[in-house]
């Protein structure tokens, strides 16, 4: 969601600042570095080519279709364990 | 401009670069006005698909980083632009930037920063100051060595991560100080290495685990 957020073709200190700014809270980049390679693997994203900018190659990461059916496929998944659900008087599906 | 005010001593080519005409001013070589004036709207397109660009980033709500690059490409576009007018009211011997056609987009610009900076009274001063502090910051900004990335990861990936680390630097300092970022650059660093550490145990736990199994196989299925 967060390479959603930050568009196609993002560099990966860009989803990391989605990712911060969206969860208010310091993670680790290591951890979402290997996150996006084991979704590279499974073929959910795409990764250019390396290209090499101010002497570094550069990854640029892009989510595939394949990527964008499982997100919606495990939201549904999530949203249909969550329906009528409550969690200290809370109901979890509205919450979603 | 509406007057030949530079004579034709030496007339450059169409498409001249801001470098060669720069050099032509400063060596005060006579150039065109067509060049001068040509030079100066080429540079205003630039800077016109740069202020779109920053202002797509706005309303798209990227990241700071992205905003802040490209605020710096804008105001060192208008910079450039700025000195190469200074230059030729210098070498022309005008008393004012009034005798020149100021290009649409870089007086857009200027009001865009007028409009950013407080106390603002006169904006080439302003100007330059943003950008020398901005300069500045940017040495100050030089992220803590990398080398143990280097050394411990691949190439291919490290160079990337050192890169991506090296970008979130800027925001980290801008946010928590230098100290801290200094901190949480170690601690990202050897948590890079950690996770890259345990990807590749995990891999060869697995395939140790499949190995395993399949000699256990072996060993029951063997008559």
């Amino acid at each position: 969601m967060a390479l959603i957020r930050a568009g196609q073709d993002s560099t990966a200190s860009t989803v990391f600042e989605v990712l911060t700014n969206r969860l208010e809270k310091e993670k680790s980049f290591g951890a979402m570095y290997t996150t996006l390679d084991r979704l590279v693997d499974k073929k959910f994203i795409a990764v250019s080519s390396p290209t090499v900018s101010k002497g570094k190659r550069r990854r640029y990461f892009s989510i595939t279709g394949e990527g964008k059916r499982a997100l919606s496929q495990s939201m549904r998944l999530t949203e249909s364990m969550a329906d009528g659900l409550v969690i200290h008087g809370v109901k979890v599906g509205a919450l979603i | 401009m509406t007057d030949p005010i530079m004579e034709k001593e030496c007339n450059l080519p169409h498409g001249t670069s801001k470098q060669v005409f720069s050099d032509a001013l400063t060596k005060k070589m006579k150039v065109t006005a067509s060049d001068a004036q040509k030079l100066l709207s080429d540079m205003d397109d630039s800077l016109k698909l740069i202020k779109r660009d920053y202002h797509f980033a706005l309303k798209a709500d990227c990241p700071s980083a992205r905003l802040l690059k490209l605020k710096k490409k804008m105001l060192s576009s208008h910079k450039e632009m700025q000195t190469l007018l200074e230059q030729m009211v210098h070498s022309l011997n005008l008393c004012h930037t009034h005798e020149i056609d100021i290009p649409l987009e870089f007086t857009t610009v200027t009001s865009f920063l007028k409009t950013t900076a407080e106390n603002y009274r006169d904006f080439a001063p302003e100007l330059v100051a943003e950008i020398v502090s901005l300069d500045g910051s940017s040495l100050q900004q030089s992220p803590p060595s990398t080398i143990l990335l280097s050394i411990i990861l691949k190439s291919e990936s490290s160079e990337d991560i050192i890169a991506n680390l090296e970008e979130l630097y800027g925001v980290w300092l801008e946010r928590h100080g230098q100290w801290a970022a200094h901190l949480i650059f170690y601690f990202q660093i050897i948590m890079c290495i950690y996770e890259e550490r345990a990807q590749t145990l995990k891999k060869l736990v697995a395939s140790t685990a499949i190995y395993n199994g399949i000699k256990y196989l072996i060993e029951i299925f063997k008559p």
